[in-house]
């Protein structure tokens, strides 16, 4: 019965986790290897006993899927180096306006003038959706260094945008304060 | 909070990280400073569109191959055997082109076998070596062995389906509750059937109408095969005669008219016992629709522990592997694997697939027990779901049946096959692997799913189901096929039913269109033999008339077709070479299930008639047939060492 019910477990997480997973090992390794290092991840969970994992699930997978990445990527292309290739994705808005798809390929532009270790935490926050505490976690940067790093990271890409006037101070004073992301979370 | 501080913490407040107090500091400071309420306003358009922008569908998807294997995998989480050995990529991929060629292979498990004995959960950004499953494709630089074959990259499956459910579990249906099927199967039970009555002569006055469900069935031929081969002596559970009889191809004339199957009749002197009675032969042929419907078929695989011996699981791997080669894209494929519990490794597939399904299979390894599962209701519900039309809709259960179905009582689960099988999807039953108890059940299974039942004891054996003749297997053209002979009690005196000892029915049972009965696929011929004694040199028109009833696949009333009885009577030796070989095999399978009045017949008798009958499509068959028969005549026993005339026991000459 524990047997059972972790499989559901297990396949839970593959639901729920699999697409984040996915984005996040190609960043890192390429489209090529990225399957591969998600099917270890979860096969590798699969060897793990529940109660351990379960209460912080996000930051085991990122963290296995990130060793992995990085593993392969040494072993097929002999890059160690985190900061040559993590590759943010070009990423289409299908019901966006031009406006808003503009503003998005020039935040992209920009986060990849970032040096790679802002970028991958730029990714694991909003393509994995991770907290500051599990991209802390799963990259070892301190609590405070995470923080400190996406204000940089969000700063250099609002001053990039600026500076193409994309971001016109003044220009866009219309209507409400957008509050979609400003979500409650228990805070660190 | 000063205003640099609050500045510093947009990021956070915009992406909910702030304490309350932190967030109601940095709200105030929002209220008061236009300039930084715009910066805000800036930044929040920037998280929304990046959020939107990076969450976006992945460039690549999860395989279906990746998917089976993790499914396997949760399945079986903690306490599996331990790997022992490793196994390389170069090495997975040289075992991988032997299987695909189709070469005997030892039995492995990949997946354990590369997974890392130890893991410990990761720390911190050092990177650590996780010991990878074997990838999902051949990496570029990665050196291949000079044989194998290209790998084409496993596409990733398109299939358009919904997420399963997995939470099945036996408790959610009352009817799989009770467990215990194995004990419970005992005594046997055989419908119909007394052992008294085993192969009587009937009265044709007090009973002229003979009654019985098809059997297309080939099972006990492979096995009584596999047991004299083997060097045992076959007990007379062995043999289920028609099955004997019906491994064989006889040429009937095909179906001309509507109907989709043809009635042949003739008849001849009977080979043991020329003087007393007469054999006829009924024949049926169904017709061949041409190229095999799109089919959507359920492997259903029993991985449990006694499953590992070289002649289960491997074997039954390379079964359907030989199965899945004959598939195309239009054909889908899943896999549901049970033992002590069931799950799906993986989902609707398109049969050009190949690799991911042949991949799939050969992951599988024997594990654990055989409690109670839901496995062939999780089979039969994957196989509703993607329910295909018109097409075949087939769940294909293969197992030693050494099983547990989750259902204790063999009347319980006879009604659970007969629902399920209502719903349009049949049943094709494979067994694997010589347990005499698992025989009658999946015997069972197969008469009361609309199913057919094979026992593969050999790749030839898997071959010539799987691949040679797959369109009868899976493909049914006419099904609760139903065979009643109405006999003319002024022209014959008594007469017995050679066979189809739990196949027969009730007169009423003939039109009654709830009642099961076997289906015939295409182009499948299926032969019953009835002996009789005449009254006196009669008119052999008037002897008997043949009814058969069967129902059209997608329908459920029955239509009726009639045959007229033999033309002519001949000496055995003048019968038809079909006909001499068909009584050869029947009086084979008589003389092992000790049917009384066997007359002269011997192994020595049966092995010259046969001999006399080789030939035509199948005559490689016929000729091991011969032998195997020549086996058990060399075998130093008489068995048995009497036979009955005219219900005196008689020793026999060569066994005084």
């Amino acid at each position: 019965l524990d047997d059972n019910t972790t499989e559901q477990w297990i396949l839970a997480v593959l639901r729920k986790y699999e697409e984040p997973l996915l984005r996040y090992a190609t960043a890192l390794c390429g489209a090529a290897l990225a399957p591969d290092v998600v099917q270890d991840t979860l096969l590798r969970l699969c060897r793990q006993r529940e109660a351990e994992v379960r209460d912080h699930v996000a930051q085991w997978l990122f963290t296995v899927c990130r060793n992995r990445a990085i593993e392969l990527r040494r072993k097929h292309h002999g890059e160690a180096q985190l900061e040559e290739g993590i590759a943010i994705p070009a990423a289409r808005l299908p019901h966006a306006t031009l406006e808003r798809q503009q503003l998005l390929d020039h935040a992209l532009e920009a986060l990849q003038e970032l040096p790679a270790r802002r970028r991958e935490v730029v990714l694991l926050k909003f393509s994995a959706e991770l907290s500051y505490r599990e991209i802390a976690e799963v990259t070892g940067l301190g609590l405070s260094n995470v923080g400190v790093i996406l204000h940089e990271a969000l700063k250099q890409v609002r001053e990039r945008l600026r500076e193409k006037g994309v971001l016109e101070d003044g220009s866009r004073s219309s209507g409400e304060l957008p509050q979609a992301n400003a979500r409650t979370r228990s805070a660190p | 909070m000063t205003r640099e501080e609050a500045q510093s913490r947009l990021e956070a407040y915009a992406l909910g990280e702030l304490s309350t107090a932190d967030r109601e500091r940095v709200e105030e400071w929002l209220a008061k400073d236009a300039a930084l309420a715009q910066d805000f306003q800036l930044l929040s358009e920037l998280t929304s569109v990046l959020g939107e922008g990076l969450r976006g569908k992945p460039e690549v998807e999860l395989p279906a191959l990746a998917r089976a294997r993790i499914r396997w995998r949760a399945w079986r989480p903690l306490g599996r055997p331990k790997a022992v050995f490793a196994l390389p990529l170069t090495a997975a991929l040289a075992l991988f082109s032997v299987f695909m060629g189709n070469v005997n292979l030892e039995p492995h498990t990949m997946d354990d076998a590369a997974e890392p004995s130890q893991l410990e959960p990761p720390a911190g950004s050092e990177v650590q070596a996780v010991e990878s499953a074997e990838p999902l494709r051949a990496p570029a630089r990665a050196r291949r062995p000079p044989r194998a074959p290209p790998l084409a990259l496993p596409r990733p499956n398109h299939a358009d389906t919904d997420r399963f459910d997995f939470g099945f579990s036996p408790e959610q249906s009352p009817a799989l509750r009770v467990d215990g099927f194995r004990s419970a199967a005992e005594p046997r039970r055989r419908p119909l059937s007394r052992a008294s009555e085993l192969g009587r002569f009937l009265d044709a006055e007090a009973e002229p109408v003979s009654t019985f469900s098809i059997d297309v069935d080939t099972a006990s031929y492979a096995r009584l095969r596999q047991t004299i081969l083997s060097g045992r002596t076959p007990s007379s559970a062995d043999a289920r005669i028609e099955e004997l009889v019906n491994y064989f191809h006889y040429d009937y004339p095909a179906p001309t008219g509507k109907a989709p199957v043809s009635i042949s009749v003739d008849a001849a002197r009977t080979p043991w016992a020329p003087e007393e009675s007469s054999l006829v032969r009924i024949g049926l042929r169904a017709r061949d629709p041409g190229p095999r419907s799109t089919s959507n078929l359920v492997f259903l695989i029993d991985v449990s522990a006694s499953m590992s011996p070289e002649d289960r699981l491997p074997l039954l791997k390379r079964a359907l592997g030989t199965l899945t080669r004959e598939l195309s894209g239009r054909d889908w494929v899943s896999i549901v694997v049970y033992a002590g519990r069931t799950a799906v490794l993986l989902e609707p597939t398109r049969g050009s697939n190949q690799e991911v399904i042949l991949r799939t299979l050969e992951a599988l390894s024997p594990h654990g027990s055989t409690n109670g599962s839901g496995g062939l209701q999780m089979a039969y519900d994957l196989a509703r779901r993607h329910f295909i039309r018109g097409g075949v809709n087939r769940v294909v259960l293969a197992t030693d049946g050494d099983f547990n179905l989750g259902i204790a009582d063999p009347d319980e689960l006879q009604q659970f096959i007969e629902e399920q099988a209502q719903s349009g999807v049949f049943l094709s039953v494979l067994g694997f692997g010589a347990s005499p108890s698992g025989d009658e059940r999946l015997d069972l299974l197969a008469n009361h799913g609309n199913g057919n039942y094979a026992y593969i004891d050999s790749e030839q054996e898997a071959d010539r189901v799987l691949s040679q003749q797959l369109r009868s297997t899976l493909q049914v053209v006419a099904k609760d096929v139903k065979v009643q002979v109405t006999f003319d009690p002024h022209e014959v005196e008594s007469y017995r039913l050679l066979g189809y000892d739990n196949r027969r029915l009730q007169r009423e049972d003939f039109a009654n269109d709830d009642r099961d009965a076997g289906d015939l696929g295409a182009a499948t011929v299926v032969t019953a033999l009835y002996e009789l004694k005449t009254r006196r040199d009669v008119n052999a028109r008037k002897l008997l008339s043949v009814d058969v009833r069967y129902k059209l696949p997608t329908e459920e009333h029955s239509r009726l077709l009639q045959g007229s009885g033999p033309s002519k009577f001949v000496r055995f030796d003048d019968a038809p070479r079909d006909l001499r070989f068909a009584a050869a095999v029947c009086a084979f399978g008589m003389l092992i299930r000790r049917y009384p009045d066997t007359g002269i017949a011997n192994y020595d008798l049966v092995e010259q008639w046969a001999e006399d009958a080789i030939g035509g499509k199948d005559a490689g068959e016929r000729r091991q047939f011969v032998q195997l028969v020549h086996a058990l005549a060399d075998t130093p026993t008489c068995n048995p060492p009497f036979y009955v005339h005219n219900g005196i026991r008689k020793v026999k000459p060569e066994c005084l």
